[in-house]
């Protein structure tokens, strides 16, 4: 579904990415571990188009989109939450959801859209009118992930969705991410400093240093490898 | 009493002016942030287009439509062409932007339609006798601008609080980031602020010049008193564009008439003397948002 090949990016003089791979398959939940810096919003940010790619390609459902437009990888069905949630803190919650839904239709679309959000995220239903900076960290993680979802999107890329988070409402979040994959066969791509729990719902992940791909595999080999358990893991 | 309610009416009268002035500026500043005190010559700009093609023998409401919409398509070619060259750098660079704005449409006027001073006006729809009840009356064409404020506010806020563009607009306005990535095209967002701006600054000029005449340097006076409304009213915000016009209208009106007449100027004065009261206690102005960051 989603193809990085061998990208590079800088911010400015200082360089990211210096040649990034990575696959997350049709379906799959796929994550990105690594420490701070190592490059894994850089990543997300880079196939959200929100960042020029220096050299290297980005595929998604076999059309190459490197250098489109965020609006342009939007309407492909790409929706991303990047790091900090970026929801329009002075608008209500369902302003949220409908400017989620903005590539899309209004009408019946919308409704059938913001039931299907509102069922993976049932807490949003009651405070549909409440400004959004009121919610609580975890509503708004929910409302961030539910604005995506308005714009029905085959890929979902998540940035530190546990950020913030007290841990059993973190777990609660990354089951919620798994059961909506599972429930639309959504492609998710999941950027995570708190790896045990994103290896834990994903098939496959990968390590980045540096901006470097260090390691690939899958999340039980992941899981089994003693450098990655003691670097990442904390096991 | 009669004397203080009438007093009252012009005073609401001349804020309205005020306020369609500043309901532009705060469209714009909304938009890219650009404080566009190039906002009167540009709405001067505008009234000499209508003076042109009303010079055609044109009757006045087409002559007003077509001013419209050449403020339109100039707010937005003036956002594309000019002010997207330095967005995201500083907001001294964007003043510089303002200044150059207004140096070019003040001799762009200047070049096209000379320095004298053209008649404009009154129009027929502005013209006739005053409403009055009792003592205290209304011209034409102070009615007509009350009008004319009205019907823009209303419009405004069905744009902006019942159409889908327009929540994108105050999305864009409030969130630039997480705009574009729910696939709002912000360019043409940022555009249109400029377009909407500049042809409600073209309707401030028009109602402007019936009374005060139309030459290069029309717009100054109302402009000095429209950017002290916006930043009254906040910056960023459109009703505290209106708030702040009629306020500043209103006391302006009143020290002009209950100062003593020595005193030269003095409803200038008062009226400068309100803002810097109200930024003391509300730095943001009345309606303006609270300049919290959050993480």
């Amino acid at each position: 579904m989603l193809k990085i090949k061998d990208i590079h990016v800088s911010y400015g003089q200082a360089p990211a990415l210096h040649g990034v791979s990575l696959e997350a398959p049709e379906g799959q939940i796929v994550t990105i571990l690594g420490a701070n810096g190592a490059g894994k919003s850089t990543t997300i940010r880079a196939a959200a188009g929100l960042i020029p790619v220096m050299a290297g390609g980005i595929e998604f459902a076999g059309k190459e989109i490197t250098g489109l437009s965020t609006e342009a990888i939007v309407r492909l069905g790409i929706c991303a939450v990047p790091e900090g949630r970026q929801l329009f803190g002075e608008m209500t919650v369902l302003e949220n959801l409908r400017l989620g839904a903005y590539t899309r239709g209004e009408g019946r679309d919308f409704r059938r859209q913001l039931d299907m959000a509102l069922s993976y995220f049932p807490a949003l239903e009651e405070r549909l009118s409440i400004t959004s900076h009121l919610l609580s960290g975890g509503e708004q993680q929910m409302l961030a992930i539910g604005r995506a979802l308005m714009a029905r999107p085959r890929l979902l890329m998540l940035d530190e969705p546990s950020l913030g988070l007290a841990p059993l409402l973190a777990q609660d979040m990354f089951s919620r991410i798994k059961d909506l994959s599972e429930g639309e066969g959504i492609t998710v791509l999941l950027a995570e400093q708190a790896a045990n729990l994103a290896v834990g719902i994903a098939g496959y992940g990968y390590v980045l240093e540096g901006g470097k791909v260090a390691l690939g595999d899958t999340a039980e080999n992941l899981l089994d490898n003693e450098g990655v358990r003691s670097a990442y893991l904390g096991l | 009493m009669d004397l203080f309610l009438q007093q009252l009416i012009s005073g609401i009268a001349s804020g309205s002016l005020f306020a369609i002035l500043a309901l532009g500026m705060v469209l714009i500043y909304r938009s890219t942030r650009t404080f566009n005190f190039a906002q009167g010559q540009m709405a001067m700009f505008s009234t000499f287009v209508a003076w042109s093609a009303l010079s055609t023998a044109m009757g006045f409401w087409p002559a007003f439509f077509l001013t419209l919409l050449s403020a339109l398509a100039m707010g937005a070619l003036v956002e594309w062409l000019i002010v997207r060259r330095v967005e995201g750098t500083t907001e001294l660079n964007s003043l510089i932007v303002a200044l150059g704005l207004f140096l070019v449409f003040d001799g762009l006027a200047l070049y096209i339609w000379g320095p004298l001073p053209r008649g404009f006006g009154p129009f027929s729809v502005f013209s006739g006798g005053a409403t009055c009840a009792g003592d205290v009356c209304i011209g034409r064409l102070n009615l007509g601008i009350l009008a004319a404020s009205g019907i823009i506010v209303a419009l405004l806020y069905l744009l902006f609080q019942r159409t889908k563009f327009g929540l994108a607009m105050r999305a864009t306005a409030q969130n630039r980031l997480a705009s574009r990535l729910v696939g709002i095209p912000v360019g043409r967002m940022l555009s249109t602020g400029w377009a909407l701006g500049t042809a409600v600054g073209a309707i401030a000029g028009i109602l402007a010049a019936q009374s005060l005449g139309l030459d290069i340097n029309t717009m100054f006076s109302v402009l000095l008193f429209a950017l002290a409304a916006a930043v009254l009213g906040g910056l960023d915000s459109p009703a505290g564009a209106v708030a702040g016009g009629l306020v500043i209208g209103v006391v302006k009106n009143m020290a002009g008439t209950y100062a003593p007449s020595s005193i030269g100027g003095i409803d200038l004065t008062v009226a400068f003397l309100v803002i810097v009261l109200v930024l003391m206690v509300r730095p943001t102005g009345i309606f303006g948002r609270t300049s919290q960051r959050r993480v």
